[in-house]
């Protein structure tokens, strides 16, 4: 166990016992990855933000559930994405279950702002397919399985590996056309 | 095989889901044809950027809204008050004992420190989750030689007393294990000896 683990568990031990500047050096250390995963899951700076907001607070609260049988970042992701995809059914954005390219908020991958060369794939993966780029987020940008992609989201293995397979194939023909 | 078919198992190839005639038969065709090679070339760097894609930090600092929602209910439960967090309730009852488990820890940690040898408390503690100290004993055993013997006897000090804190809170956790103070109390003493750990290292 290195060093920042070691931290890491000790500020999560701390936090959990209710103490709130531990929790806040929790934040500060994985605020940017949970903030990128709903930007580039809504699309929308505000709303990714507002959502951001709503996981730490959720976290916050149920920071007694976690045993630390995961990294803490694993767990805090996991509370992360069930938030997002709550926020997304809340929309009355789901009802056509992964069937429809319009179910979801389109993004636009020029809200990113950083001018390297990850703009690119930022941007490509905005104009993907909504479940197509919900699939591809989760499984080879956050390291999901399909099988737990199916547990997140309600859909079948087979409906994820197809959204991905279709991901990639567009992603690759728009950076490599 | 043909490039049809062999481009359509890409996907199970990367993500390691072919079985192994099926991984040969299309490691064979990839190994003859140019273009289905570089499409699996152009996603394994497509599957490379997708993992380092970095965070995206938010356009304003979102702690302070944040803080302002959990703070309420981070304060120490009162009996009967609106507003109380069901998760800290049960540590008002066990407010007087965690008072005094606190004071003790405060007496043990301002005493003057003492010449215990380290046998002395090397069983104290042998939980899995005690891997601060037993980094700290490891790292003092391993620089022994090299310390003047004054630092080692004030790291040893310094660890028997944080030692003997600990066994204090955790003897008033197993009496009254929901209590907030007593875990904050428990939590602050590890960070010390984490802290106690850094010094070490850098002695």
């Amino acid at each position: 166990m290195d060093e920042r683990t070691i931290e890491e568990r000790l500020l999560v031990e701390r936090a959990s016992a209710g103490d709130v500047p531990a929790f806040e050096g929790l934040y500060r250390a994985h605020v940017d990855r949970i903030h990128g995963l709903c930007l580039r899951m809504l699309g929308d700076w505000q709303q990714a933000e507002d959502l951001t907001q709503e996981i730490f607070v959720k976290a916050w609260e149920r920071l007694g559930s976690y045993r630390g049988e995961s990294r803490f970042y694993t767990w805090l992701h996991r509370v992360g994405v069930n938030e997002v995809i709550g926020a997304l059914r809340r929309r009355g954005r789901w009802q056509d279950r992964f069937t429809s390219p319009g179910d979801l908020p389109e993004p636009s991958a020029a809200r990113f702002p950083e001018p390297a060369e990850g703009v690119d794939l930022e941007r490509a993966i905005g104009d993907l397919p909504p479940v197509a780029r919900l699939v591809f987020l989760l499984y080879d940008v956050e390291g999901y399985r399909h099988q737990e992609i199916a547990e997140l989201t309600g859909m079948a293995e087979g409906t994820s590996k197809a959204n991905l397979h279709r991901a990639r194939k567009l992603l690759r023909k728009a950076l490599h056309p | 095989m043909t490039c049809r078919e062999t481009l359509d198992r890409l996907d199970d190839l990367v993500d390691g889901r072919l079985a192994a005639a099926e991984r040969q038969a299309v490691r064979s065709h990839l190994a003859g044809c140019l273009a289905c090679s570089r499409e699996l070339a152009a996603l394994r760097r497509l599957q490379g950027r997708a993992a380092e894609l970095p965070g995206v930090a938010p356009r304003r600092d979102l702690w302070p809204a944040i803080r302002n929602r959990i703070e309420p209910s981070a304060e120490p439960a009162e009996e009967g008050g609106a507003g109380t967090n069901a998760r800290f309730a049960p540590a008002r009852r066990w407010w007087p004992l965690a008072a005094a488990a606190a004071l003790a820890v405060a007496v043990l940690l301002a005493r003057p420190a003492s010449r215990s040898a380290p046998d002395s408390r090397a069983t104290i503690r042998t939980e899995a989750d005690a891997t601060p100290r037993t980094l700290l004993l490891e790292t003092l055993e391993a620089r022994r030689g090299e310390l003047p013997a004054e630092s080692v006897r004030a790291f040893e000090s310094d660890l028997e007393i944080l030692d003997h804190a600990i066994r204090e809170i955790e003897g008033a956790l197993e009496i009254s294990p929901e209590s907030r103070r007593l875990r904050l109390l428990l939590a602050e003493r590890r960070q010390q000896e984490a802290e106690l750990l850094k010094l070490l290292a850098r002695a």
